[in-house]
């Protein structure tokens, strides 16, 4: 590890970081605004009439409380694509730009080894996934509690976004791992947004109708069983852990494969 | 044994490219020229004295220490400057310096302030935005600023103008005097020629030989055209010239062009008789040395690994930096 580096990637990832979360924290807000108890039988014959179109973004349910009505809302869709869409460009950055651009030879060229510049890079992939959960879940808590004080059951709550860290470092370990194999950015960023887009896709069309139901067992964010969270179920947190424990092993795959291979510096 | 040892080397990149059985090595407190074309394997040696790329075959070393393996401990008494300069690109100049010497784990920046000064830099703006020689001074203070003993520099004075190279020259003799040890490759051999003793010569990935400079700078030749005052003048220098048995001479009108190996005196003798209105030299590039170098002194060593029919190809189509 190294501390100086760390440092270096959080203040340039910074700009990056507070555009991402803005965006997120935006819909999260719009979203919760627009909860209205009164309001869930209108937007339930809303739905009822384009049925196909409100599953495909995971809003199947309009919900009957205010944390199904986030969940289903937000942690379908726009909370996977919009942090994935940071975690490949962050990953490119962290390792395989440097790579590409030759500048690796000077992080290189001290007295630190490979893995523990690897690692360092692992962290700061990391505590930004916990960054990002951490500002919008505490900003969404807060706002439904000055909105609809009481409303929001904060232990389902938690454990949902508990399952979507999970899914980020997932995200996180997949790009991360493309980053350490390739030495050209754009590879790196192809195969990893290649390997997101799938895993959304096909959870989109899975949800879509009963002829496509079956492409549920073909994409990993089937894993991310929200109603479940919601709930506490047993299966939905062996999902959870699923996604750590991959996310977690790209990772360390990452590192190994960077120690080990030729670098065209 | 040598401070860097480099044993039977292969590194095969196919289609010729590459090192193949390299082997050499820099004794302490020596500054040793690495000298061979584009292309020819240089900076893919100098990857592998860094630990970035595995040799496929022999073994490098480094203090004694793997340089593959243990290529962080040999870091830490290592001075590298990269053949190709790339930096942080959204940093500042300054703050590039800042930060590698935080990551060399220096208490201060050492060197830096001393070396900026020598070269008269002032990076104040924006790396992106820099000229490629300015780039170049922030990686030779990159190099130097922890005063390593070990120093490796790929092309150190690419980028930078006459000033600047002589500069740099300086900052090589006076580390040579405090005892360091530096790996500098080139592809002109007037940078080696002031600086080092010696020299390792290689060409397609193998090695050429190794050579005192000094008996190198004495086989190099020069060329040297002459404009004479009249034709007539001309003609009759030719004659003269060929002669003297010293070596071919072409003529154009006034102008008469020739070659010179060695001693310039018997040329300079000669030429002094006649009216001459000016003289150019110009001074061999480095594939015409070698062949020079090769023809004369020993002409069966050159053809003993088939460099005799790879000249052509080795001189051109190697543009393309190996790996």
């Amino acid at each position: 590890m190294s501390g100086v580096l760390f440092w270096k990637e959080m203040k340039s990832n910074l700009f990056l970081f507070v555009i991402f979360v803005g965006v997120l924290l935006m819909y999260a807000a719009t979203i919760i605004y627009m909860f209205d108890p009164q309001m869930a039988d209108s937007l339930r014959q809303m739905t009822e009439s384009m049925p196909e179109l409100f599953a495909a973004f995971g809003m199947a349910t309009v919900g009957e409380n205010l944390l199904e009505f986030v969940s289903n809302y937000l942690y379908g869709m726009i909370f996977l694509a919009f942090p994935a869409v940071y975690l490949v460009i962050l990953a490119k950055r962290l390792i395989a730009g440097y790579v590409d651009n030759g500048s690796m030879a000077y992080l290189l060229a001290t007295p630190k080894k490979r893995v523990q510049i690897a690692l360092t890079q692992v962290s700061v992939m990391l505590v930004t996934c916990v960054l990002v959960v951490a500002v919008v879940a505490s900003v969404m808590a807060i706002l439904a509690e000055g909105m609809f004080p009481g409303e929001l059951d904060m232990e389902g709550f938690l454990r949902v976004n508990v399952g979507w860290l999970g899914v980020l470092v997932f995200f996180g370990g997949i790009c991360f791992l493309f980053s350490c194999i390739f030495n050209q950015s754009r590879y790196a960023v192809g195969c990893s947004s290649a390997a997101v887009v799938y895993a959304i896709l096909l959870q989109m069309l899975s949800q879509v109708g009963d002829s496509l139901e079956k492409l549920r067992y073909l994409t990993p964010l089937t894993l991310f069983d929200i109603e479940g969270l919601t709930s506490g179920t047993k299966e939905a947190w062996m999902g959870c852990v699923t996604f750590y424990v991959v996310g977690l092993a790209c990772m360390a795959a990452g590192v190994i494969y960077f120690d080990k291979k030729n670098l065209p510096l | 044994m040598g401070v860097i040892e480099v044993n039977h080397v292969t590194k095969d990149y196919g289609r010729g490219r590459g090192v193949f059985d390299l082997s050499f090595s820099v004794d302490e407190g020596e500054v040793l020229g690495f000298l061979g074309p584009n292309g020819a394997g240089k900076t893919t040696t100098i990857r592998q004295l860094m630990g970035f790329i595995r040799p496929d075959g022999g073994s490098l070393q480094i203090c004694g220490k793997d340089c593959f393996k243990e290529r962080d401990v040999i870091q830490r008494s290592l001075g590298y400057l990269p053949g190709e300069i790339a930096f942080i690109d959204s940093m500042k100049g300054m703050e590039f310096v800042r930060f590698v010497a935080r990551m060399k784990e220096m208490k201060d920046l050492g060197r830096a302030g001393e070396l900026m000064e020598r070269f008269e830099l002032h990076p104040d703006g924006k790396i992106s935005r820099m000229s490629k020689g300015m780039k170049q001074k922030i990686g030779i203070v990159c190099a130097f600023m922890n005063d390593p003993s070990i120093l490796i520099l790929d092309e150190p004075t690419s980028g930078l103008d006459p000033l600047m190279q002589n500069r740099f020259v300086e900052l090589i003799l006076e580390e040579r005097k405090r005892g360091k040890t530096i790996l500098m490759s080139s592809h002109m051999f007037e940078e080696i020629e002031k600086t080092c003793r010696r020299a390792v010569i290689i060409k397609a990935g193998r090695l050429v030989s190794v050579e005192d400079v000094e008996k190198l700078r004495d086989s190099k030749g020069k060329k040297i055209e002459v404009r004479f005052a009249n034709e007539g003048q001309a003609g009759a220098f030719v004659k003269e010239y060929a002669l003297s048995e010293h070596g071919k001479a072409w003529r154009q009108d006034a102008v008469v062009g020739l070659q010179i190996q060695g001693s310039m005196d018997a040329f300079l003798k000669t030429v002094s008789r006649y009216h001459v209105v000016d003289l150019q030299t110009q001074s061999q590039s480095l594939e015409e040395l070698f062949m020079h170098f090769y023809g004369e002194s020993e002409g069966g060593k050159g053809g003993e690994d088939g460099s005799g029919e790879n000249d052509g190809g080795v001189v051109r189509g190697k543009g393309v930096h190996v790996g």
